[in-house]
């Protein structure tokens, strides 16, 4: 049995729930994202992370603008849409459901 | 002293020794053709994680070490990670492991040689893959030939699916060097030398390279004897497959074309082609599709394992992964039609049928008959097949097959003369088996004293499978003289031809019945002792 696959498929599903997640508490650039990330070890490599943004602002669930920084280039901070925040609620109320199903299963 | 360049990334600008920026180029290449696909999202993808290289970079960067190094470049793209690494499904494309992974393996590819052929440059590629000399290939390949020409037949089916080394790149994977630019650059620029001081010493350098420590090379030499005996093991199956798959298509192509010597005294197949064999299986509109549908199910498996054993000894990766679907579709649909076709079929099939006609010869106004049989075929050029046992004449001309009926003189019972035709058809149904027997044609007629039997019987060129026989049994009454012409030991049976035809034969003269056959005519006897 290939466990990498099932946890790489585990990461994967919840990774998109935790960059909601982080941008709710606050607008971020893709760096401070990829901190918080791999702080938690949700993150193996950092290049994962730009096609699921990418992807998520062309749902319409975040929308970026540009900032001046004091070093170096401009940045591209993220923030949530209102499309963004009604996902985030309904893969709370998921996430909540699918850890006690599973809690239900394991402690039987 | 190193040669460094300024490069501009994620709006920002760096030094960079030369190797570093050739891996990141590299590295960004692979980005974009991953992320070519989705456009303008892809565009944007690329340049964030541009961005974030550069912030990587600028990390990396101190008063005391101004340029970016190669370990440096390494590192960023361990963080980032491989295009592969993205992908989260768990199984990542082969294709983007191939690249990845060129630096680590040895992934040498067999390509035909276009730079050093004689003929399709299999020999010469085929060399470069195994690392010999193409001459001991190409006498190999020689020596098969003589093999049935089973040299010719590989040769030609290489030919066919091995692609040819187009670019720098394919042809240094002929080679099992690693693909990128300084290798391109070192195969051009080798190329290039060759041709100007025509210098073939130009491995020394790597030979000398090679003898740097003797226990490193016993483990390599250790690390290369388990390869050779993995791919040795890998290739003994490959070419298993090619060959009994390459003598199953020999078998088949000579079946098909009527050779059938190769089965030996296997005896119920002797002498039965192909498309015979299917006519077991068929009687009607429906043979074609029958030959068709056979020789796709036997045809198929025998392709696969040919095109399956040559893709493992050549290490030769498809990008068509819709080809297998399509044969094993393919293959299931002919068994389908042939085991339909043939169920169908038999049901309507094994009935035989005879139909007999017998008509007066009219003989009273005539002492003397004359029996005679004529060539009722137009057509001087027939073919003569052969299914199974039965022969026949196919003419051209108006797509008919003759036969020729088989002819017994006997006694006639009263004192009338007949001739009855019996005709007989096999492989039909029980419905319509009359109009079967109609599409015999077979006549003869009398005019006063010459009764004219055709030479042959006719059918439709697509009836043969009915294998029709004709049989005439001619009933002479006791007293009744007849002449038979030469021409009628053509029809007759084995026995009877013998008896009037060969030693001293009846033909010509006038005989009568009597018990024991036809006997000179004792009027006839006379004369013949009178003119001594």
């Amino acid at each position: 049995m290939d466990f990498e696959n099932v946890k790489a498929q585990m990461r994967k599903g919840v990774l998109e729930f935790c960059i909601l997640s982080i941008l709710s508490k606050g607008d971020a650039y893709a760096s401070d994202i990829l901190n918080k990330l791999k702080e938690s070890e949700l993150i193996v490599v950092e290049g994962t992370l730009y096609p699921l943004l990418t992807r998520q602002k062309n749902a319409g669930l975040l929308s970026y603008r540009w900032e001046e920084s004091t070093q170096g280039p401009p940045r591209k901070y993220y923030a949530l849409t209102d499309n963004g925040r009604e996902g985030l609620k309904e893969l709370e109320v998921s996430w909540k459901a699918l850890i006690e199903a599973v809690d239900s299963i394991m402690n039987k | 002293m190193k040669k460094t360049l300024q490069i501009h990334i994620g709006g920002r600008h760096f030094h960079m020794n030369e190797d570093a920026y050739q891996n990141l180029s590299h590295y960004l290449d692979k980005l974009k053709a991953h992320f070519a696909a989705e456009g303008e999202s892809g565009r944007e993808i690329v340049e964030d994680i541009e961005q974030r290289i550069a912030e990587l970079l600028e990390n990396r960067i101190t008063e005391g070490k101004q340029a970016v190094t190669a370990e440096d470049v390494t590192e960023i793209i361990k963080i980032l990670g491989k295009v592969e690494d993205f992908v989260y499904t768990g199984q990542t494309d082969t294709d983007y492991q191939e690249s990845g992974s060129w630096d680590r393996r040895d992934n040498r590819r067999f390509y035909r040689d276009p730079d050093n052929n004689y003929i399709g440059g299999v020999a010469s590629g085929l060399g470069k893959y195994f690392d010999i000399d193409p001459l001991w290939i190409r006498l190999a390949f020689f020596a098969l030939i003589f093999l049935k020409g089973v040299g010719i037949i590989i040769y030609i089916i290489l030919w066919i699916v091995v692609p040819k080394a187009h670019t720098t790149a394919e042809k240094l994977q002929m080679k099992g060097m690693p693909v990128n630019l300084s290798t391109i650059k070192e195969s051009v620029n080798a190329e290039y030398e060759k041709v100007k001081t025509n210098l073939s010493g130009f491995s020394k350098s790597s030979e000398a390279r090679k003898a740097t420590n003797a226990l490193e090379s016993l483990i390599r030499a250790l690390g290369l004897i388990m390869v050779a005996i993995f791919k040795f093991i890998i290739g003994a199956i490959g070419i298993t497959f090619l060959v009994v798959g390459s003598l199953f298509l020999a078998a088949l192509i000579m079946l098909s074309l009527g050779f059938t010597n190769i089965l030996g005294d296997f005896h119920f197949l002797h002498g039965v082609t192909l498309p015979d064999f299917s006519v077991m299986f068929a009687n009607t509109g429906h043979y074609t599709l029958v030959i068709i549908s056979l020789i796709l199910v036997l045809l198929i498996p025998i392709v696969a394992l040919i095109y399956g054993g040559i893709r493992i000894i050549f290490n030769i990766r498809t990008k068509n992964r819709y080809l297998g679907v399509f044969l094993i579709t393919a293959w299931f649909l002919a068994l389908f039609l042939f085991v339909t076709l043939v169920i169908a079929n038999g049901t309507n099939y094994a009935v035989e049928a005879t139909g007999k006609q017998s008509s007066q010869i009219e003989t009273g106004k005539y002492p003397k008959l004359h029996i005679q049989v004529r060539d009722n075929t137009e057509d001087k050029r027939m073919t003569v097949y052969s299914v199974f046992d039965h022969k026949f004449n196919y003419s051209k001309w108006d797509e008919s097959l003759y036969t020729r009926p088989r002819l017994h003189i006997v006694s006639s019972k009263d004192s009338g003369m007949y001739l009855s035709v019996e005709k007989r058809v096999k492989n039909i149904g029980l419905e319509d088996s009359e109009e079967y027997l109609d599409e015999v044609a077979y006549y003869w007629d009398q005019k006063d004293s010459v009764v004219s039997m055709d030479e042959y019987f006719y059918t439709g060129d697509d009836e043969f499978w009915m294998f029709p026989e004709v049989d005439l049994t001619l009933r002479i009454p006791d007293n009744q003289v007849i002449v038979l012409s030469e021409s009628v030991c053509e029809l007759l049976v084995w026995d009877q031809q013998n008896r009037y035809c060969s030693d001293s034969p009846l033909t010509g003269k006038e005989v009568i019945m009597t018990n024991d056959g036809l006997q000179v005519h004792e009027n006839q006897k006379r004369s013949v002792n009178r003119n001594k």
